[in-house]
């Protein structure tokens, strides 16, 4: 199990509404353990803002809660889960959704955990 | 001024002066400030603002803000406005609403909230922004609001 943040991994790990809105900006992926490159857009975090569901195997999610308890930065409030298409690792993306401004919020990524 | 020639005497006459004096002083300034807050929709017993005040966004906005809070960090900035009876299509123009924002949706923040020294601006909305004609009147408050202070009213 392993905790990268999430800039050593991503291209872009800030999504904003307003200034996202149109031109759809995409943020690569390279996956730590086997370098393969996945692309996640804004629509991606939209789709699991405040997601409590997992792909993952019961006890693949307890491993993946346990580590984070152990640490002392607080949990963001919504997260994605995937196999990497290439290694398999089981991967979680922890980002915040938030929202306020005149009209904005967004999307920021804040780490990842692997279950290599 | 008395004049005794004494040190110790007049060093008396000075503190009874002053006890005299600084309850005086003490309602006087109390006076004031109680009329300042009354004056400014400031609560005199909390210092917070008393009066409600609203934002409007969209229904996915208030999804996230009322499981989380409204704004992102202390640096961001909450718009908030007095009338929460207008159409969204009303929001939009008088409140200069980017296009995305459909004000569909409507939170509360309930009065006796937030401390009116976060507030960075109260102004009327000026138009030609987004393209909108603006005059409704706005808030702008510097710090994130927890969301229990928060109630979503469509």
């Amino acid at each position: 199990m392993e905790k990268i943040e999430a800039n050593k991994v991503f291209s872009k790990i800030d999504f904003q509404k307003d200034i996202d809105y149109n031109i759809y900006p995409r943020s690569i992926y390279e996956c730590p353990v086997c370098r393969n490159k996945l692309s996640f857009n804004m629509q991606n975090f939209k789709k699991y803002s405040l997601n409590t569901q997992s792909i993952f195997s019961i006890e693949e999610q307890k491993k993946i809660e346990k580590y984070i308890h152990t640490g002392k930065q607080k949990k963001p409030n919504s997260f994605i889960d995937f196999y990497c298409p290439k290694c398999n690792v089981p991967t979680r993306i922890y980002f915040t959704a938030w929202a306020g401004g005149r009209f904005t919020g967004g999307y920021h990524l804040e780490f990842i955990i692997i279950n290599a | 001024m008395i004049m005794t020639g004494d040190f110790g005497e007049a060093n008396k006459a000075g503190w009874q002066g002053a006890a005299f004096g600084a309850p005086i002083g003490g309602i006087s300034g109390s006076v004031s400030a109680y009329r300042y807050a009354v004056k400014n929709d400031i609560n005199p017993l909390n210092g917070k603002y008393n009066k409600p005040l609203y934002h409007y966004t969209t229904t996915e906005n208030t999804d996230i803000i009322m499981k989380t809070q409204l704004g992102r960090t202390d640096d961001s900035w909450s718009y908030l406005t007095p009338d929460g009876n207008k159409t969204p299509i009303q929001a939009q123009i008088d409140l200069s609403l980017p296009q995305s924002n459909t004000a569909e949706s409507l939170i509360l923040l309930k009065p006796n909230s937030i401390y009116p020294r976060n507030f960075i601006l109260q102004r009327n909305v000026t138009g030609n922004v987004y393209l909108r004609g603006g005059g409704g009147y706005e808030f702008i408050y510097k710090r994130t609001i927890p969301n229990k202070y928060l109630i979503r009213i469509k």
